[in-house]
């Protein structure tokens, strides 16, 4: 998701956020972890470096890597929301893909 | 749900009733205006709109439609609330009152293009836009949001942030009535309390433009347009205060939808009856979005005075401001009789009242209302005039619309090549970043002139005045 819209450097310094995100199904908890993202993004001027993601009952735990958005050079149009029309993500042959569409 | 989609003249096509279809679609464009990107999925959410509970007369598409989430982009729908009509945030958008206002200057091209770079310089430090750049009103406390919530332009200008006459030539004078904070989720609250204006990125922008041609001399006139006469329109909305309410009431709506016996084929057509504390909730929480989004847009048009004043010594004058993402509770009249209380969605699409409406200022009820449709950074822009008779609950185009996903733009436009393309329009272009910029270029939208053509041979509007770009802000 990043790199559709901006280039970090890669020793960007980055604080850890922690959270746990609910969804009744895997394509709604894509979403949900996207949308915890872009909430931040707005809300504090932080963009996401990596993610760690691991199974709580209900849902996820995350820990996001969280950079200073004014470290950050804009390259794409800046999402803002995640819409759930053809959103996917589910395992298939290869492991999982998913299909997800950023409102900008 | 197959599609039967049935030609009515040069003009327009029909999708015939099909499957859980209530009413027809009616898509307003042209051969040449159909999507025709393979998978293109435009016309089959036309057909899904129409299986909305309550749906009246059609599930209309404007000329510039293209593929959105739920509803089409262009996509108007009305629901009769007396009969259970649903209100769905999906048929507003995300970007709620993502909206056009045209501002007049007292400047010629020919005087303004020795002082554009000046202007263009000062404008660039200026508007707050791209990725984490805040607004250029820094809010006191949440008070102080909840006020602009409940007061959008009104607001803005009782602090100072513009004048009186702005309000007459704002949509609803500025501020949505019923606006409900208290159905506003924290995390819009957030969002919203640090982008109070600004413009955001994709395809929101600030641009100088010049009247290059008119089209009818007697309304242009009255719109206060002249050949010539240099214009700034500003496009934005509601930040990520608007997406987050969206998000938050898409979610509560596909929650509850079964309890109402509601079934969509898409989950972004979440939606309640209006008359449901679900559809009420939202409806108060999109009029506070509203709110936000007018507000915006006078800050932006503030700035802009404020920078043209020292460029130039004059000012600009409002001509009008209008959304063209909105529900709205409007009576249409069909055959002479007055109609139940319709919710009509306008999900990139202008409302464009004909002359005489009881909701027009004085000096333009004569003349209907002006509707603008931005074209690209490179091409023509339009403006527009509500005419009598719009059969799609008097409903225009928004745009040129998109033909390109993003993908595409970036790979088939290089920033260089974008850049010589603009400096040989004579387009002073202040990105925010060029390698975002070329997810906008000219390229990557259908023909505006094309749209505007077909909305005026499918009754939508009349033309008035075309503009064209001298200089651009985008984020």
């Amino acid at each position: 998701m990043l790199g559709s819209f901006a280039d970090v450097p890669p020793d960007v310094s980055w604080v850890a956020r922690e959270c746990a995100v609910p969804a009744d199904d895997d394509g709604r908890l894509l979403a949900a972890v996207l949308e915890e993202i872009i909430y931040r993004m707005d809300a504090a001027d932080e963009l996401p470096v990596d993610i760690a993601v691991a199974p709580e009952p209900g849902g996820v735990g995350v820990i996001f890597k969280m950079a200073d958005s004014s470290t950050a050079t804009q390259t794409g149009a800046v999402p803002k929301a995640v819409a759930l029309h053809g959103l996917r993500l589910a395992p298939d042959a290869h492991g999982w893909s998913c299909r997800v569409t950023l409102d900008v | 749900m197959d599609i039967r989609l049935v030609t009515e003249g040069p003009w327009r096509f029909r999708i015939e009733p099909t499957g859980a279809m209530r009413v027809p679609g009616i898509v307003l464009a042209p051969p040449d205006l159909l999507p025709d990107e393979p998978g293109d999925q435009a016309l089959q959410q036309v057909a899904n709109v129409a299986t909305l509970p309550g749906i009246v007369r059609a599930s209309y598409a404007m000329p510039d439609i293209h593929w959105g989430y739920g509803f089409p982009i262009g996509g108007v729908a009305a629901t009769d609330i007396a009969r259970g009509g649903v209100i769905s945030p999906g048929g507003v958008g995300f970007d709620i009152s993502c909206g056009v206002r045209l501002l007049t200057a007292h400047v010629d091209r020919a005087a303004l293009l020795p002082k554009l770079p000046v202007l263009m310089d000062r404008l660039d430090a200026l508007i707050p836009r791209g990725l984490g750049r805040g607004g250029l009103w820094y809010l006191a406390d949440r008070t102080q949001l909840h006020e602009i919530l409940r007061g959008g332009a009104r607001y803005a200008v009782e602090q100072g942030h513009g004048v009186p006459r702005d309000l007459d030539r704002c949509e609803d004078g500025g501020a949505v009535r019923d606006a409900d904070v208290t159905q506003v989720g924290e995390r819009a609250l957030e969002r919203g309390a640090g982008q109070v204006g600004s413009l955001g990125s994709a395809n929101h922008f600030l641009e100088v433009q010049a009247v290059d041609a008119v089209y009818d001399e007697t309304c242009a006139r009255a719109f206060g347009l002249r050949p010539g006469l240099v214009c700034v329109m500003i496009h934005c909305g509601s930040r990520g205060l608007g997406h987050q309410i969206c998000s938050d009431h898409v979610r509560a709506m596909d929650a509850v939808m079964r309890r109402y016996g509601i079934a969509v084929p898409d989950p972004q057509l979440a939606c309640a009856p209006v008359d449901s504390p679900e559809g009420r909730a939202y409806l108060g929480a999109m009029a506070a979005a509203a709110n936000f989004a007018r507000a915006n847009r006078q800050l932006l048009a503030d700035a802009a005075r404020g920078a043209f004043r020292e460029a130039t010594g004059t000012g600009l004058d409002l001509l009008y401001d209008v959304s063209h993402n909105l529900a709205k509770l409007e009576r249409h009249i069909d055959g002479g009789a007055a109609r139940p209380l319709l919710c009509v969605h306008r999900k990139g699409a202008t409302r464009a009242l004909p002359p005489g409406h009881p909701d027009l200022p004085d000096t333009l009820s004569p003349f209907g209302q002006p509707v603008f449709v931005p074209g690209t950074m490179g091409t023509a822009s339009y403006v527009m005039t509500g005419t009598t008779g719009n059969r799609a609950f008097d409903s225009c185009c928004h745009g040129a619309g998109r033909v390109w996903s993003r993908h595409r733009a970036h790979r088939e436009m290089s920033s260089g090549q974008l850049r010589r393309e603009l400096a040989g329009a004579g387009v002073a272009v202040r990105p925010a970043s060029w390698r975002s910029v070329t997810e906008e270029a000219p390229e990557a939208y259908k023909d505006v002139d094309a749209v505007v053509r077909a909305s005026e041979h499918n009754g939508l509007g009349r033309l008035v005045a075309r503009l064209v770009p001298l200089g651009v802000l985008k984020g």
